[in-house]
Formats: structure tokens, sequence, C-alpha cells
């Protein structure tokens, strides 16, 4: 019996591997289960089905759409958007739809991970300029617009102006569909400043006194931070921009690669004063990014904030009804008045892949899906939000946040120009800026160093 | 005959895990050496470059500043992870009651995510709203306040901090479960002849426990290469590289930068440190033994 059980015992052994080699090759293998596919960072979330590893391509009858998006998490936007999308999801049965959520700048890595991965989502929302459109235009990954706006029902080119088209321009093309814009305000806390009998200060001068006070009081002055390089990134574009040709300079980037210029080195000294001046929070990296950067401000712990519209939904209720919007002080040696213009662009697009489009499985989907996410319903949602539609329309200001039609009016009469990151061509050397802003921020480097660092970077992508 | 069959009978109780392996380790590992030798940008075509990344790695002051970060992760990790896991197994051995519970709480912070610790540690450390200056203002320790994150002498370190406290209970369950298989009566009898508690340590339970050891230095070397969460939710690595690591930079070389092929060299060196430090410790150890 000893060599029966022996035999028995192999056989069974013999059972078990293959179950488990089975196993395996069924692990391994394409299904819809779980989070496959894209390797991001950060948690993939969804109004209603889980993301799908594979690319393009139909699961049985339903055509699949795969939507990445950024309005997620604690985006104000959020709910409003994803509310819109769960309906139109709702509404389309045939379609299978896999939302690919990832919340605010790992999106983008979000969508280098899968251009690499040779799996880019059929239509997703991304950043403007060619040194996140470029590489996609040169693969030819992403679809010309007039593509789809002679196949789009509602959708029209003269919907935005000239100049939101800009930003997606590669090449004299246009790359991406205009979806949100963006103006900087700063805002000041009326309360505080009432509190220690101070006001709006015009001029530098009168800025260090007003940080004097603030400083004596336990007040951080203006909330600015630099992680990465946010939100310091546009504070900075704003300052060289009052000095001479700064904004001229910026706009030449693309031709000549030049950064280190008059206006930046001017700029670069000026938050090396600022930061002296205690203008600043002590700890610019713990205050950097746009949430601790505004919770100093919602806590009362600073007086003053720079601020976008995808952060108005972020600021307590409380808090906006204390918030009067003014002017930065013009700085020592600037030529440009600093309640002439605001740093704004077109911050997000849509983006459809070229290979997704011409398939002509999906192509009219994809064109009724991009129409929906362009079309005044949603966008004037999503406002509510804080949503800037780049879109030229009407919104209705009864849905609006107070702080959104203070935003907007304030910033109605002023010259909107985009920041250094629409200009420069290279992502090595626009990533060595922003954390070389780090860098000045929390007086790590001096300015010239900060400018000389930052245009090796760029001679090197020349 | 038979061993033939024998050899093919094991080999398929081997081939799942083989499967496995090469799929998800040596596949990736080679798929990363092939794009090191690669001018790339993840979506244009690649540019063969032999090694030109490895000789601009060389070259690249802001690569061996990671390097050095990353030595001195490496160290405090031995030191306090290891070392110190060590002292407390020890000690934790010792207790009669209650050690299961005092094991319990160490080991807590291990099943955390990382990205929660850092999360909570970045708002500890701030120095305008943090409880870390508020403690030390409360303790009468004002001069010790700094600027934790943006002050060029504590940034690194501060950064370090939560990572090494976080998997210090690691090393002292695995240290704590190899003391206990030491017979007692080797304890007892180097008791019995006079041996002190230091010598009894050194001389009784660390060549019993020498295995263990040289296991969670290599974990600890090998998890500080790797290490990625803490610095980039803290810090992103910043200001400029001040407390960025080997894995971190290769993560913003390759993703944000676009240069594939520069962060998969950076990858590669990641591999051959690992393994050097591997192969030598493995070397020296087993001199020490014999």
């Amino acid at each position: 019996m000893t060599w029966l059980s022996a035999k028995l015992k192999k056989s069974a052994s013999i059972v078990l591997a293959t179950t488990l080699i089975a196993g395996l090759a069924a692990g391994c293998s394409n299904s819809d289960n779980g989070k496959g596919g894209s390797a991001t960072p950060s948690a993939e979330t969804s109004p209603s089905a889980s993301p799908s590893p594979s690319s393009a391509g139909s699961s049985g009858d339903k055509i699949t759409i795969r939507f990445a998006y950024n309005w997620t998490g604690a985006d104000p936007k959020a709910s409003y958007f994803e509310g819109k999308l769960k309906e139109y999801e709702a509404k389309h049965p045939e379609i299978s739809f896999k939302f690919e959520a990832t919340p605010g700048e790992e999106h983008r890595t979000k969508i280098k991970v899968d251009t690499t991965a040779g799996n880019l989502p059929d239509i997703f929302t991304y950043w403007l300029g060619p040194v996140n459109l470029k590489p996609l235009v040169d693969a030819n990954e992403i679809l010309e617009m007039d593509e789809y706006l002679s196949k789009s029902g509602t959708v029209k080119k003269e919907q935005y102006t000239d100049i939101a088209w800009s930003f997606f321009d590669i090449g004299g093309k246009k790359y991406g569909l205009p979806l949100e814009a963006f103006k900087g305000f700063f805002m000041a806390n009326r309360e505080l400043f009432q509190k220690y009998n101070l006001e709006y200060p015009k001029t530098y001068a009168e800025l260090t006194n007003v940080a004097k006070v603030f400083n004596d009081n336990g007040i951080v002055p203006f909330s600015m931070g630099s992680k990465n390089g946010q939100p310091s990134h546009l504070f900075f574009s704003y300052l060289a921009y009052q000095f001479q040709n700064g904004f001229d300079d910026a706009q030449k980037i693309p031709q000549t690669y030049q950064y280190d210029t008059d206006a930046v080195r001017k700029a670069a000294q000026a938050v090396a004063q600022m930061k002296a001046d205690g203008i600043f929070p002590s700890d610019t990296v713990a205050n950097g990014d746009w949430g601790p950067q505004l919770s100093l401000y919602n806590e009362e712990k600073a007086a003053m904030v720079y601020e976008f519209p995808w952060m108005i939904g972020n600021v307590k209720q409380e808090i906006v009804d204390k918030t009067d919007l003014i002017d930065f002080p013009a700085l020592e040696g600037s030529v440009v008045d600093p309640s002439s213009y605001t740093i704004g662009a077109v911050a997000m697009g849509l983006l459809i892949n070229r290979k997704s489009f011409e398939d002509p499985a999906k192509q009219q989907a994809l064109v009724d899906f991009a129409d929906f996410i362009n079309s005044d319903e949603v966008l004037g949602e999503v406002a509510k939000g804080g949503l800037f539609p780049a879109k030229q329309m009407e919104l209705d200001p009864s849905t609006l946040s107070p702080l959104y039609a203070k935003a907007m009016e304030f910033t109605k009469n002023q010259n909107v120009w985009p920041h250094h990151e629409s200009y420069v061509p290279d992502s090595n050397a626009y990533s060595v800026i922003l954390s070389s802003l780090d860098e000045l921020f929390a007086g790590f480097v001096s300015p010239e160093d900060y400018v000389s660092k930052t245009q090796k970077a760029l001679d090197k992508a020349k | 005959m038979r061993r033939k069959h024998d050899a093919v009978f094991y080999g398929g109780f081997v081939l799942p895990a083989v499967i496995v392996y090469t799929l998800f380790m040596i596949y990736p590992v080679a798929m990363s050496a092939g794009y090191s030798l690669t001018e790339w940008n993840g979506v244009t075509a690649k540019t063969f470059v032999g090694l030109g990344n490895y000789q601009e790695l060389i070259a690249d002051g802001d690569y061996w500043q990671v390097v050095r970060n990353t030595g001195q992760l490496i160290a405090y990790s031995l030191i306090f992870q290891v070392g110190a896991g060590l002292a407390i197994a020890y000690l934790l051995a010792k207790v009669m009651h209650g050690f299961r519970f005092f094991r319990s709480v160490i080991f807590i912070p291990v099943i955390i995510s990382p990205v929660a610790i850092g999360l909570m540690f970045s708002l500890f450390y701030n120095s305008d709203t943090g409880p870390l200056n508020h403690l030390l203002d409360s303790l009468s320790l004002s001069s010790w306040k700094r600027q934790w994150l943006s002050d060029p002498h504590t940034v690194l370190k501060a950064v370090m901090a939560p990572q090494i406290w976080q998997y210090i209970g690691l090393y002292v369950v695995i240290f704590l479960a190899a003391i206990q298989q030491v017979p007692e009566e080797l304890v007892e009898s180097a008791r019995m002849d006079g041996a002190g508690p230091s010598r009894t340590f050194f001389n009784v339970v660390m060549p019993q426990i020498w295995d263990v050891f040289q296991v969670c230095v290599i974990l600890a070397v090998t998890g500080s290469l790797k290490s990625f969460d803490h610095a980039w939710v803290i810090t992103s690595g910043g200001p400029g590289n001040a407390s960025s690591f080997i894995a971190l930079q290769m993560f913003k070389t390759a993703f944000i930068s676009n240069q594939i092929g520069y962060g998969s060299a950076m990858t590669i060196t990641i591999l051959a440190y690992a393994a050097l430090f591997t192969m030598l410790f493995k070397r020296i150890c087993a001199r020490l033994y014999n």
C-alpha cells in the first residue's frame, strides 16, 4: 500500500502544480477586474465602472471609451463635473465608459505613463503649451482639432478666441479644445487689515511696513509657498512681467530659449528681497502647493494670498465675506502697472487620441462626448465649482460663488498674460525652473544662481 | 531515467515562481537596461546612445547629490532601524508581562500608508502652523525651532525621520522572533559561567541570530535605495534636490522631465548598488563568521 499512497501523493502533487500554473495564467490575462494597465501613482476613482487596462476597443457590441481627467477628489469642480459624467453615462447605455480620474498634477504623470505604455486614453484633459503637447504631437498621438470640429454638431471654432486656441497651437495647428481658462487675483482679509489699522499696500515700501506689523502679530503677510514650483511659478511670472520687456521676453522664449533676461533677474531679486523682509511664510516648502497655501489664508493666519479659479470652491464662506480683491504693489524698478494685467491662460484643454478618432466604431461617440464636455450645460454646471470656461459663453451669476463673480469682475479689464510655462518648449528645462523656484523661495540659492541654473537647462534643450 | 523524471516533476513546482519572477522582475529589469542605452522621451522614437546616459550620470552633480542623500539615509536606517530595532527587540524579549501589547504598538506604524505618514509629518513640520515648533516653545526649547522643510541643514533629516521611524517596528518584530528562537539553555549557561548581559548578547545571542541580522541589514539598505513615498509627499524631493533620493530623482527624470532613457540609467545604478552591496556584505559576513 505504501507504493500506492506514494503514487497518489504524486498525482495529487501534479494536480496541485497544474492548478497553480492555471491560476497564474488566469491572473496574468487581460481582464476588467481591478486596476491593471496604467501605473498611476494616485488612486483612480470612477463615477461608475472600474478603469479598464485595455486601451481602444469594444467589449462585445458596446463601444468602450476611456476618458481621463483631473477634476476629481478635493477639486471643488469634482462633484459638478462627475455628476454630469454620470448623467451622460446613464443616457448612453450603448457605450461602456471607463472614467480614469487622477487628481491634480498626478494626472499629468498618469498621461505620460499611459503614453509611454502605448495606452493613451481615448479622450483626456491636459495642459497647455509646447512643453506638454509637443511630445504628443511629434509622436502623432493626438488629433488635430480641425478634424474634430468638422464632425462636431455643436462646437465651433468661433466659440473660442484666437488667444485661447493659441495655447494649443503647435506648428500652426491646434491640438486641444480649450476647456478651462484662468486668471489670477490677489485676495486680502479686510478684517485683519482693519484690526491692525492697515491700508492695502500700493508700493513695496508700504508692503514691507504692513508685513512688519503682521509679523509682529504672528500673521503671515502674504501666503506664497513653493513646492515643486506650485504655486510660485505663477507668482514669479507675475513679478517678472512688472519689469521692462518681461512679458515680451517670455513670449519669445520658444525662439530664443532665453530665460535669463533683465526682467527675470529682477523678479528673482524681488523674491529674495521679499523673503528677507518677511513677506512670505518662513517655511515656503511646508506652505507650498495649493492646499497649504490657501489653508493659511483660510485659517486667518495669512493676510493676503494669490489665488486662481480652481481654488475658489476651497475658500471658506466666512473668509469670502471678509475678502477684498486687491492689486499687488508695484515693485521697485517696475515699469508696468501691476493693476493693468493678470496672469492667465487656458489651463486645460480636451485632447483626443488620434487612433481612437480614426476608429470608425468610436468616432461619432467620441465626437458626441467631446461636444457634451464642451456644452454650455456642462461648463455652466462646473462653473459653480469655480471653472472659468475658455469658451465664450454666458454664465448665470445667481449660480456662481460670490468670490467667482468678484474675481471675474475684478479681472475683466485686465490684460491676461500667460505665464512662462506657456512658452518654455522643453519639459526638462521647465522642471528645472520649477524645482529651482523652490530653492529660490526657500533661500537655498541666490537670485543669480537661480537664473544661471535655469538658463543652463534651457541651453541644454536648444 | 528516474532522475530525469524527478527533475521534470520538481521543475513543475518551481515553474510558477520562475514565470512570475521572470515576468515581474527579470523582464522589467532587462527592459530598463535596454531603455538606459537610449535617449527617449517616452513618446517618440528611441535614439540609441550606448553608454551616453551613464557618462552623463557620472558628470551630473544633481545625481551625486541624491546619491549622497541616499547614502545618509542608508546610514541612518542601519543605525536606527536595524540597530535600534535589535536593541528594542532584545529588551522586549525580556519583558514578562504585556510584551505582545508593546510588540503590536511598535508595529502599528509599519502598516500605515507611507503617504499618510508623509502627509502627517508635513503638517507636523510646518513652522508657521505645525505642532512641532509649538511643542518646542512649550518645552522652553525655542532655540531648537527651525523652518524644518525650508532650512538646508534640516530638510534632509526631516524627510528621513518619518521613514526611518515608520519601519523600526518591522525590524523589532523580525529580531524578536529570532531572539525568541535562541535556546534558553545557551543563555543560562553563559550566565552561569559569569557572562554579563553585553557578553551574553554579543557572544551567545548574536551568533544565533546572525543570519537574520544579515537579512535585516540587506533589507534596510535595499529599502533605502528604493525610498520614494515620504520624500515625494513631504517635499517632492526639494528644495531643488536637497531632500531627494535616487529613486525619487529617477521618477522625476523619467516622468516629469520626460527622459525615460536617463531615468532608466538611474534605475540600473540602483540595481547595481543593491547587488554590489549584497555581494560584498555576504562575503564580509562569511569571513567574519569563519
